[in-house]
C-alpha cells in the first residue's frame, strides 16, 4: 500500500466518524427536545402545584429548570446508544456515494489501487423533521412561563388565597399587651415579644389553616388573660391588705383618742402590716406608693412615743388616706385591665371589693379588729365561690366570660372567634315592609294560653353552648321537656350579627 | 480455480479482476450480437453461469431459449446436450444406463453408457412435462454434480450447468417442479418475447432466423480465470448483511417483512437463496469490473434468485399478486445500510 493510499483510507475513516457524530448530534437534539418537552410540562405542573399547594413563590421556583441538564445528559446517553455503528455508517456512505462495495470493504480489507477510484466521498445528508417537536417545545416553554407568571389566586384554590381577617382581634390583643406593659405586669422585653408574635400571627393568617391561626391567637390571649387574672388577684389581695391597714389606722386613731393602754401593740401590728403592704405594693410595680407607705410607717414609728398626741392622730389619719388612695389606684388599675378585656366583670368586682368586708367591718363593726376583718375576707370569698359553682347558669356565664366569647378557641372548641365581615353594600331597607305571616297554630303557642302541666325535678340540660341566645319557642317545642336547646349564634358570626344590629342608620339609607 | 486464502486481507488487484471482467464482457457482447433484443437476459444468464448455478428459463415457445443456451455453449467451448422432457422419459434416459456390451476380444461385459447429463451444459427442455421420478433424477446431479448408477458414483464434467425451460401455458399433463427441486435452481429467468424492432432486425438480418456463429470463444483456461476471479470478489459484511436481511424479509413472520409479504407469502426463501444471491452478486460485480460487491449487485440478482423460491398463499393467487411484485417491493422498501433511525430522521440518498 502506498503512503497516499493510507492517508486516503484515514481520511475516509474520519469521514465515517464525522458522519456518525453528525447523526449522533441530531439524535441528541431530537431526544433532548423530547425530554425537554416532558421536562417543561412537568416543571410547569410542578410550579403550579408548588404555588397553589405549597404557596411557594419567587425566583426559587426557577430551580425547576435544574431538571433540564440531567434530562439532556440522559438524551446524550440515548443518542450515543442510538448512534449508528461504524459499519452501518460506512454502509450509508457506501450507498450514498455508489462506491460499489469498495467503501464498505475498506473497513475489512485493504483496497490497494482500487482506493484511488473512489474519488471524493460525500457525506449523506441527515434530515430531522423537527417541526412538530419544536412546536411542542415552544408550547412547553410557554406553559412553564405561564405557570410561573400565573397569579397565585388563579393557581390556587380561593380558600387558600383568602386572608383570615384577624386584624380586630390582633389589635385587641396588642392593646392588652400594652395595658399589661403599662401596668408593669409584663416586662418590656416580654411585651415586645408578645406584640411581635401577634404581628407574625396576623401576617401569616390565611384561609388554608385557620384553626392554627386561631389557636395561636387563643394561646396568646389566654396567656395574657391568665396574667391579667393573676394580677387582679394580687390587686384584690393588696386592696384587702390596704383596707386592713386603713381600718387598723382608723381603729388605732380611735383608741388613741380614748387613751387605750394597748395602743402600743396595735401600733406595732399596724407597722408590720404597713411593711407588708409596702412590700406588696412594690411587687405590684407601684414603687412610689410603696415608698409613701413606708414613709408613713416610719413617721408612725416616730410619732409612736407621743401618746395621746395630736401628731399621732394626724399621722394615722394621713396613713388612712394614703391607704385609701392606694386602694383607689389599684381599683383604677383593675378597671383598666377590665376595659382591655384582660379580666371579666366579676373579677373586676372581686378585685374592687377586695377588703370591702373589712372596710364595712371597720366602719360598722362594734370595735372590730383588723384580725377579725382579715379572717372575714377569705371566708367570704370562699362562700362566694361555692355559690358561684352551684349556680349553673352563672357558672356558664362565667365560663363564657373567661374565654371572652364562647368557643373562643382551643383544641376542643374549634377555631374560635372569626369575625364575619360584611363588605357588600347594604340593601336599602328604609320603608321596607314585611309581609305579615301568621304562624301555624302549633308553631308558637301563645304564652298567655300556656298552662303548666308539671315540673321536672332536674334542671333542663342545655346543648352545651356556654352562652348564646337561648332557644325560643320554636326550638323549645322541638326539644321537648327533657332539654332546652339553644339556637346559638356561632362565635364566628357574632360580630356580624352584632354588626347588623349595631349598624349605623346611614347604612340603611336608600342609595 | 482459486479460492481466497484466509490471510489475504486485500481485495483482488486490478490485474486479477480486469482480464476476467474483459473476458466476461466479451462473452456478453457476443451473446448480444448473436441473439437480439435480450440484453438483460443475457447478462443474467452469464451471471448465473459465472456463479456456477443452474437456471430455470420460463417463456413461451420460440422466444430463443434453446438458441441462447446453444450459443452460450459455443462461446464458452463447453459441451452441450439437450433433453426434451416428456412424460414417458425415464431417469436412465438422462443419467445413462449400464448395458451388456461385447468387446473386440469377444468378451461381454456390463458397460456404463453415459446419458445426456454428462455434458457441461444440459438443456432440460420443458422439464415440467417429465414425471416426478425423472425430475428427481436431476436432484443429485444438480446438487452434488455427480451421478450414481448401480452403486457407482460418477462425477459430472466441471463446470456443469442445468438450464431447464418450462412453458407457462399448456399446463395440462405437466408435473410442476417440487419446491425442493426449484430451490436448486439459482435463477428463474423469464424469457419475454422480442419487440417489433427486434423481430424486424431478425427478419432482415438472419435467413430463417438462424443466428450467426460465434466469432470467438474462450478457452478452458480463460474460463478458469474468470471463475477464479469471481471467487476472489469480496463481499463486504455490510453488503452481506443486506443480502441476508433481504432474504429473511421474504418470510411472512420476519421483522422487516412488508405487510404484503406477510399477507401473501406462505413460505419465504431458504438460506440457499441467500448463498445463491451472494454468489450471483459476486459474478455481477465482476461483470461490472469491480473487486467488491455493492448493494446494487445484490439488488440486480435478487429478483431472479428469489422469484421461484417464494411460496405464495392462495390469497395471492386470488388477488393475482406475483412473487416478482413482492420482491420488487421488498427491494424498494428495505434500507440497505441497516441504519436504524427514528421515523422522523432520514438519511438522504443519492440524487
Amino acid at each position: 500500500m502506498e503512503p497516499g493510499d493510507a492517508d486516503d483510507r484515514k481520511s475516509r475513516a474520519a469521514l465515517v466518524e464525522a458522519w456518525r457524530r453528525r447523526v449522533g448530534w441530531i439524535l441528541f437534539l431530537r431526544r433532548a427536545t423530547e425530554l425537554s418537552i416532558l421536562g417543561l410540562f412537568g416543571a410547569g405542573v410542578g410550579v403550579l402545584v408548588a404555588r397553589a399547594g405549597l404557596r411557594w413563590a419567587g425566583p426559587e421556583l426557577l430551580a425547576v429548570l435544574l431538571a433540564l441538564p440531567p434530562l439532556w445528559a440522559w438524551a446524550a446517553r440515548d443518542a450515543l446508544r442510538a448512534r449508528p455503528s461504524a459499519r452501518a455508517a460506512r454502509a450509508a456512505l457506501e450507498r450514498h456515494n455508489g462506491a460499489g462495495g469498495l467503501l464498505a470493504a475498506e473497513a475489512e480489507r485493504s483496497l490497494g489501487a482500487w482506493g484511488r477510484t473512489l474519488g471524493r466521498i460525500a457525506l449523506p445528508p441527515v434530515r430531522w423533521r423537527a417541526g412538530p417537536r419544536l412546536a411542542l417545545l415552544g408550547i412547553g416553554a410557554l406553559f412553564l412561563v405561564a405557570s410561573l407568571l400565573t397569579p397565585v389566586s388563579v393557581a390556587g384554590p380561593a380558600v387558600a388565597e383568602t386572608p383570615l381577617r384577624i386584624a380586630a382581634e390582633a389589635e385587641r390583643i396588642e392593646k392588652q399587651v400594652e395595658t399589661l406593659a403599662g401596668e408593669r405586669v409584663l416586662r418590656e422585653r416580654e411585651a415586645r415579644e408578645l406584640a411581635k408574635r401577634v404581628r407574625e400571627i396576623e401576617k401569616h393568617a390565611d384561609g388554608r389553616d385557620p384553626a392554627r391561626t386561631w389557636e395561636a391567637l387563643d394561646r396568646t390571649r389566654r396567656k395574657l388573660r391568665e396574667r391579667g387574672e393573676a394580677e387582679a388577684e394580687r390587686i384584690e389581695r393588696q386592696r384587702e391588705r390596704l383596707a386592713q391597714s386603713a381600718s387598723a389606722a382608723r381603729a388605732a386613731r380611735k383608741r388613741a383618742a380614748e387613751g387605750d393602754a394597748k395602743l402600743g401593740k396595735r401600733m406595732e401590728r399596724l407597722e408590720k402590716r404597713l411593711e407588708k403592704a409596702a412590700a406588696a405594693q412594690r411587687r405590684l410595680g407601684d414603687a412610689e406608693s410603696a415608698k409613701r407607705l413606708r414613709k408613713q410607717a416610719e413617721a408612725l414609728e416616730a410619732a409612736k412615743g407621743k401618746r395621746g398626741g395630736e401628731k399621732l392622730a394626724k399621722r394615722l389619719a394621713q396613713l388612712e388616706r394614703t391607704a385609701e388612695r392606694s386602694r383607689h389606684a389599684l381599683g383604677q388599675r383593675a378597671k383598666r385591665m377590665h376595659e382591655a378585656r384582660l379580666i371579666d366583670g366579676e373579677t373586676l368586682a372581686r378585685a374592687k371589693a377586695g377588703g370591702c368586708a373589712i372596710c364595712r367591718a371597720g366602719k360598722g363593726g362594734k370595735g372590730g379588729t383588723g384580725r377579725k376583718a382579715g379572717k372575714t375576707g377569705p371566708a367570704k370569698r370562699a362562700g362566694s365561690l361555692a355559690s358561684s359553682q352551684k349556680d349553673g347558669a352563672r357558672s356558664g356565664s362565667r365560663a363564657a366570660k373567661r374565654g371572652g366569647k364562647p368557643g373562643a378557641g382551643g383544641l376542643d372548641r374549634g377555631p374560635g372567634e372569626a369575625p364575619m365581615w360584611r363588605r357588600e353594600k347594604p340593601s336599602p331597607e328604609s320603608g321596607a315592609r314585611f309581609e305579615a305571616k301568621k304562624l301555624p297554630a302549633d308553631a308558637l303557642p301563645a304564652l298567655e294560653h300556656s298552662r303548666r302541666v308539671g315540673a321536672r325535678a332536674a334542671r333542663p340540660e342545655t346543648n352545651g353552648s356556654a352562652a348564646g341566645s337561648k332557644g325560643g319557642g320554636l326550638s323549645e317545642r322541638a326539644a321537648g321537656e327533657a332539654g332546652a336547646a339553644g339556637a346559638r349564634v356561632l362565635p364566628k358570626h357574632r360580630d356580624a350579627v352584632r354588626g347588623y344590629f349595631d349598624r349605623d342608620d346611614k347604612e340603611l339609607a336608600p342609595g | 480455480m482459486t479460492s481466497p486464502s484466509p490471510d489475504d486481507h486485500a481485495v483482488p488487484s486490478r490485474e486479477e479482476i480486469e482480464p476476467a471482467a474483459e473476458l466476461a464482457s466479451r462473452v456478453l457482447a457476443e451473446l448480444d450480437r448473436i441473439l437480439l433484443g435480450q440484453r438483460e437476459l443475457h447478462r443474467l444468464v452469464l451471471v448465473g453461469i459465472l456463479s456456477r448455478g443452474h437456471m430455470l428459463l420460463e417463456g413461451l415457445p420460440g422466444v430463443g431459449k434453446t438458441a441462447l443456451i446453444h450459443a452460450l455453449g459455443q462461446l464458452m467451448n463447453l459441451s452441450y446436450k439437450r433433453v426434451q422432457f416428456t412424460p414417458d422419459l425415464m431417469p436412465g434416459d438422462i443419467l445413462g444406463a449400464t448395458i451388456l456390451q461385447e468387446g473386440d476380444d469377444g468378451r461381454r461385459e456390463m458397460v456404463f453408457q453415459p446419458g445426456p447429463i454428462f455434458a457441461h451444459i444440459v438443456l432440460a427442455d420443458e422439464i415440467n412435462r417429465a414425471s416426478p421420478k425423472t425430475q428427481s433424477a436431476l436432484l443429485e446431479a444438480m446438487q452434488e454434480r455427480q451421478v450414481t448408477s448401480l452403486g457407482t458414483t460418477r462425477a459430472l464434467p466441471e463446470p456443469f450447468f442445468v438450464l431447464a425451460s418450462q412453458n407457462p401455458i399448456e399446463l395440462e399433463g405437466t408435473y410442476p417442479l417440487p419446491e425442493a427441486q426449484l430451490d436448486r435452481f439459482l435463477f428463474k429467468l423469464t424469457v419475454t418475447g422480442a419487440s417489433a424492432d427486434t423481430m424486424e432486425s431478425i427478419i432482415t438480418s438472419r435467413r430463417r432466423g438462424i443466428p450467426p456463429a460465434p466469432s470467438e470463444s474462450i478457452s478452458e483456461e480463460d474460463l478458469a480465470t474468470v471463475f477464479g476471479a469471481v471467487d476472489r470478489i469480496v463481499m463486504p459484511r455490510a453488503v452481506a448483511r443486506y443480502a441476508a436481511r433481504l432474504v429473511a424479509a421474504t418470510h411472512p413472520t420476519a421483522e422487516e417483512a412488508t405487510d404484503r409479504v406477510a399477507a401473501y407469502v406462505a413460505f419465504g426463501a431458504s438460506p440457499r437463496a441467500a448463498i445463491g444471491a451472494a454468489e450471483a452478486a459476486r459474478a455481477h460485480a465482476l461483470l461490472a469490473g469491480r473487486p467488491t460487491v455493492g448493494f446494487d449487485d445484490v439488488k440486480a440478482v435478487a429478483r431472479p434468485v428469489l422469484d421461484h423460491r417464494l411460496v405464495l398463499s392462495h390469497q395471492a393467487r386470488f388477488d393475482r399478486v406475483g412473487a416478482a411484485e413482492l420482491i420488487d417491493e421488498l427491494i424498494a422498501g428495505l434500507d440497505e445500510t441497516g441504519v436504524s433511525l427514528p421515523a422522523d430522521v432520514e438519511v438522504g440518498s443519492r440524487g
